[in-house]
């Protein structure tokens, strides 16, 4: 497999917040979903990957370059979508466009105006008037615009209805069409992840989790329920966190087998969600 | 696909199969039930995970598991076809069926007694009524 990105031993500590020794693959022709929670450094994360901010130690490859001398070509072939867009709020979306559109040799007018369509971005209207759906919508247009290989995305979904977050997931299997495409989205928000992502990277507290195919995390993973009379030590063990109230307990375990051949008929055992894995690991007391 | 050939896969999220599992076991059903044929083309596997909307990766295995059972054959650069040889297996599984039922047939007869002259008897005539 080639890797869009790949990391190694990547260092960044600020006062307060440090991203510790991070190594970790993005690979070519698939999506990888960016999981954590608020706080957690998946921006610092992301803003490493385009290079606007620099690792205190480790090494960065993007395309299989590092940003030495090939900054312009890299940042030329990616498509970035972030929150907060840096826009200019007095421009109008036409004007924005217009100021964008010449720093890429590769701009495609009409896939612009396709997108523009598509997501019924006004040309007209202040960036400052758009809602901020619309400046979502409006900074994926640009991104989608330049033929980049590789798209990433903080927070696409924040701000988003339930029906464009939809779309949008359907957007990004169109992307991936093409085998030469690579996706990089970090959100909280993890029903897309649980449809569409191919690799799921899970960062707490500025360190990588666990970085895997998503399928694999969803079969070795479950989730177990049960009345508390069970929830011994010998259960608790097994258990990658609970949550326990008066009227039984509820919690996710990776030693699926085991629990089931111990306890199975105590527990009702089901395939968890990619919000189930995260919330019970977070938990966790190491 | 070829003109007019589309097979249908539904996926539940309730299952406790994985979705591979889910695609793989819908479309063998489909090579069974001769919907798909020997040399019908099978949506890519990116086509299959957009329709889908599952990831590339769930699609990738259940057509290699698919692959490595002889079910579909994999050309590069033309895509995913029904192997030739599933007429066979076909033709076995429907074997294993129509014995599986005789076996219990002839049980059922045991019980109340019947002779093989008998069962042979009423197994002529079901024939001969068939045709």
């Amino acid at each position: 497999m080639e890797q869009t990105v790949s990391m190694q031993n990547v260092s960044k500590h600020y006062d307060g917040f440090s991203l510790k020794d991070v190594s970790l693959t993005i690979p070519r022709g698939y999506i990888t979903g960016l999981v954590g929670p608020n706080g957690s450094g998946k921006t610092t994360l992301i803003k490493l990957i385009m290079n606007l901010i620099h690792a205190d130690s480790g090494a960065i490859r993007v395309f299989g370059k590092s940003y030495t001398g090939n900054e312009r070509e890299i940042k030329a072939n990616i498509g970035f979508v972030y929150d907060e867009p840096g826009f200019y709020q007095d421009e109008t979306v036409k004007g924005m466009k217009d100021i964008v559109a010449p720093f890429y040799d590769t701009w495609d007018e009409r896939q612009f105006e396709q997108y523009r369509e598509r997501f019924q971005l006004p040309l007209r209207k202040k960036i400052k008037k758009l809602s901020k759906g619309m400046k979502m919508k409006f900074s994926l247009a640009l991104a989608l615009s330049h033929n980049a290989d590789f798209i990433v995305m903080d927070e696409p979904t924040s701000g988003l209805d339930p029906i464009f977050r939809r779309e949008l997931t359907e957007l990004l299997s169109d992307i991936m069409q093409n085998e030469n495409k690579t996706i990089l989205f970090s959100t909280h928000i993890t029903a897309e992840l649980d449809r569409i992502a191919d690799f799921i990277t899970y960062i707490n507290n500025g360190e990588i989790v666990f970085s895997r195919e998503k399928d694999d995390i969803i079969e070795s993973f479950a989730l177990v329920k049960g009345p508390n009379a069970v929830l011994k030590k010998a259960l608790k063990d097994k258990l990658a966190g609970f949550r326990q109230t008066e009227v039984g307990f509820e919690g996710v375990t990776d030693q699926m087998d085991e629990v089931e051949a111990q306890f199975g008929d105590q527990l009702v055992i089901e395939k968890p969600s990619m919000e189930d894995i995260m919330f019970y690991y977070s938990g966790r007391e190491t | 696909m070829k003109a007019g050939v589309t097979v249908n896969i539904i996926l539940s999220n309730r299952s406790k199969e994985p979705i591979y599992v889910q695609i793989k076991e819908q479309i063998k059903q489909a090579v069974m039930n001769q919907t798909l044929k020997p040399g019908d083309s099978l949506p890519s596997i990116r086509k299959l995970a957009k329709d889908l909307q599952v990831s590339v990766i769930t699609t990738k295995r259940a057509y290699e598991e698919l692959e490595k059972e002889g079910f579909i054959e994999s050309v590069v650069g033309k895509g995913s076809f029904v192997a030739g040889k599933t007429d066979e297996w076909v033709r076995e599984q429907q074997l294993k069926q129509i014995d599986e039922k005789l076996e219990a047939a002839v049980s059922k007869g045991k019980v109340i007694g019947l002779s093989l002259a008998e069962l042979r008897e009423m197994l002529e005539l079901i024939y001969g009524e068939e045709e």
